[in-house]
């Protein structure tokens, strides 16, 4: 039903322009770093880029072309050098389809495919198809894998039952995030500090852009302005951020819906930049809930699954795939429940805590940094010096958060831990997912009978480590010999 | 994890180590002799003598001592079902990597091993690497198809 086909012909000027989208902060700052006597210089230089990046991109499309077979996808492209990619059908994990804007302007989307073993550049991708097409790529596909469900399945009843819920998507457990949700979501986000981050890092890069003047004139004003004023300006700046924050979540996350299909996850989300994610369930490696302290005092958080394989950026942020934007705590169990029930205990067991002594050392690490530089700015500067003092007494105070939060329960042959660094967070894993596991001890560790627990997980294409101190020797010593029943 | 695993690796793994050492050390050393710090030369000679004397300190401890404690601490021990490792100079870690996680064992040498006839197991999961540095040869080559066997067995899903 396929036949050798090409791409889209749009897709020669998609990828350059998604190129230049993805790069166009290094762009400007070349425009503004070559000065005003480079500026043909500059302008000969991206034309000639933009020509042969053209011209590679007409070729690709002219010799790229994607079929199907009874049992492969293929897709083959090159002049000189003919690059034959077959895919069997079985190895396929997901296809995940992406609208960009530009890709909408069109109804076009972008098709993805993940097997076990592709990483990084390898992977194949095609650029650009109808948006009928491409969900029909994907349908002939998911058809494959489903059937596959269906001819190991012996019994009769299974394979009826599993028809059944293929003819009825509307049975299957399905979840979309309200805007109310998405608003708080935006709004506890702590988007903000991102931002501001942003925005410095952004301003000193066009440093040669603002005279002495403006210089001059933004001292004038500090200097003469109250406190009242600074504090007004600050929180206008904050402000501003916060609202720009809160937009980058409903956009980004916006119309982000979860749904069960038998054996995988599909995620669609995104209001400009459109995406479709399916995560095989087989391959999930843990569950967590990240509480930052904001979304903890109002009883919110994000749920996550460390997913294996895949490509880096898909759905990334801090850790692992986004389940769910934001969620009520109490809400968590149902959600499991209804869509992934072998994860649904991730809340509801009291935790081990760490070892009653663990408060000390976790404080210890907090404030030790901010000694010297207490003394420092104290010595230089009484202001600054009560800040830096504020800062570690926070500091402090986060530190004997982070004691409290640690902890851990075992149930069979599952494995709960929770800690934090800024945010609180639990992770649900089974002990089959567990890579590796660790017990470090340094020497006074080792004179007050604690230690660290280290265990490796694969997330992505690479591993993800979590590390708890101070529990207590014995305690690691339990998890250990837990880990090596089989 | 209370008790140790139970094999060293090869003693000959800690003068291998001492000369791999010696020759950073070396480096070092020409380094600072070569490179014209002005005020090397011009500083009083005794703060001259001290600064060469804390050099010697700090080549004996990366040259004897810290060699010695690294080799004392490692140890190994393969079971049926994991494998157990600990290592480390002031932290102490011990590992254990279940065999059914095992993706793939290689040994390997560098130019100093291989003079002395030793060799590193390399054990990789999907997510971690761990080494157990510095065996006989025909060991750590034992080891390596043993563990692959086993690991083999216990073969399932990432």
């Amino acid at each position: 039903m396929f036949e050798k086909r090409r791409t889209h012909p749009l897709s020669i000027i998609l990828a350059p322009i998604e190129y230049i989208q993805s790069q166009i902060i290094f762009i400007l700052l070349l425009f503004f770093i070559s000065g005003s006597d480079n500026k043909s210089t500059f302008f000969g230089i991206v034309g000639v880029i933009l020509v042969l990046v053209l011209i590679n991109q007409l070729i690709r499309w002219i010799t790229f072309k994607y079929y199907l077979t009874e049992d492969e996808l293929r897709i083959e492209y090159g002049v000189f050098v003919k690059k034959r990619t077959y895919i069997s059908k079985q190895r396929i994990q997901s296809i995940d389809l992406t609208e960009s804007l530009w890709h909408r302007l069109f109804s076009l989307v972008k098709v993805e495919v993940q097997t076990a073993g592709t990483q990084g550049d390898s992977k194949p991708v095609i650029n650009a198809v109808s948006r009928e097409l491409g969900y029909a790529l994907r349908a002939e596909l998911q058809e494959y894998l489903d059937n596959e469900v269906e001819f190991q399945d012996d019994e009769i009843v299974e394979s009826q039952e599993s028809t059944r819920t293929l003819r009825h998507p509307e049975d299957r457990p399905k979840l979309r995030i309200s805007y109310k949700r998405l608003l708080i979501s935006g709004l506890t986000s702590g988007g903000v500090g991102v931002i501001i981050a942003f925005s410095i890092a952004g301003v000193s890069q066009f440093e040669e852009l603002v005279s002495e003047d403006m210089y001059e004139a933004a001292y004038a004003f500090f200097i003469q302005s109250s406190i009242f004023g600074i504090a007004s300006l600050i929180t206008g700046v904050l402000l501003i951020a916060w609202i720009i924050s809160v937009g980058l979540t409903l956009v980004r996350y916006g119309n982000f819906t979860i749904q069960k299909n038998e054996d995988e996850l599909l995620i669609t989300y995104g209001l400009i930049e459109k995406k479709h994610q399916t995560i095989p369930l087989e391959r999930i490696q843990a569950v967590g809930y990240k509480q930052n302290l904001v979304r903890e005092l109002f009883g919110f958080g994000t749920l996550y699954a460390d997913v294996a394989g895949g490509s880096i950026e898909d759905l990334k942020g801090e850790a692992g795939t986004m389940l769910f934007p934001i969620l009520k705590t109490k809400e968590v169990a149902m959600f499991l429940e209804n869509l992934l029930p072998e994860y649904k205990q991730l809340l509801q067991d009291e935790l081990h805590p760490l070892a009653k002594s663990a408060w000390k050392s976790y404080l210890f690490r907090a404030v030790i940094l901010f000694i010297p530089i207490l003394g420092l700015v104290w010595y230089f500067s009484r202001p600054f010096g009560v800040v830096v003092l504020i800062l570690m007494v926070l500091s402090g105070l986060l530190g004997i958060l982070r004691s409290r939060s640690g902890g851990y329960y075992i149930h069979k042959d599952t494995l709960i831990v929770q800690h934090r660094l800024f945010s609180k967070e639990r992770i649900f894993v089974y002990k089959r997912r567990i890579q590796a596991l660790y017990k470090k001890q340094n020497p006074l560790q080792k004179r007050a009978n604690l230690a660290t627990l280290r265990i490796a997980n694969m997330s992505g294409i690479t591993g993800r480590f979590i590390q708890i101190r101070q529990f207590t020797d014995k305690e690691i010593d339990q998890i250990a010999a837990w880990y090596r029943k089989k | 994890m209370r008790q140790e695993p139970k094999h060293r690796i090869a003693s000959l793994a800690l003068k291998a180590w001492r000369i791999r050492e010696a020759l950073v050390v070396l480096v070092i050393w020409i380094a600072l002799a070569v490179y014209p710090f002005g005020f090397i030369y011009n500083i009083k000679p005794i703060y001259f003598w001290l600064a060469i004397g804390s050099l010697l300190i700090l080549s004996y401890i990366l040259i004897f001592i810290i060699p010695k404690i690294k080799w004392w601490r490692w140890r190994y021990e393969i079971f049926e079902s994991e494998i157990y490792l600990q290592h480390g100079i002031f932290i102490v870690t011990r590992t254990l990597v279940p065999m059914a996680r095992v993706q793939h064992v290689d040994t390997k040498q560098g130019p100093i091993l291989k003079k002395f006839g030793l060799a590193t197991v390399q054990i990789s999961t999907a997510a971690t690497q761990h080494e157990i540095p510095a065996l006989i040869e025909d060991d750590a080559s034992d080891l390596r198809d043993s563990i692959a066997e086993l690991a083999r067995v216990g073969d399932d899903n990432v």
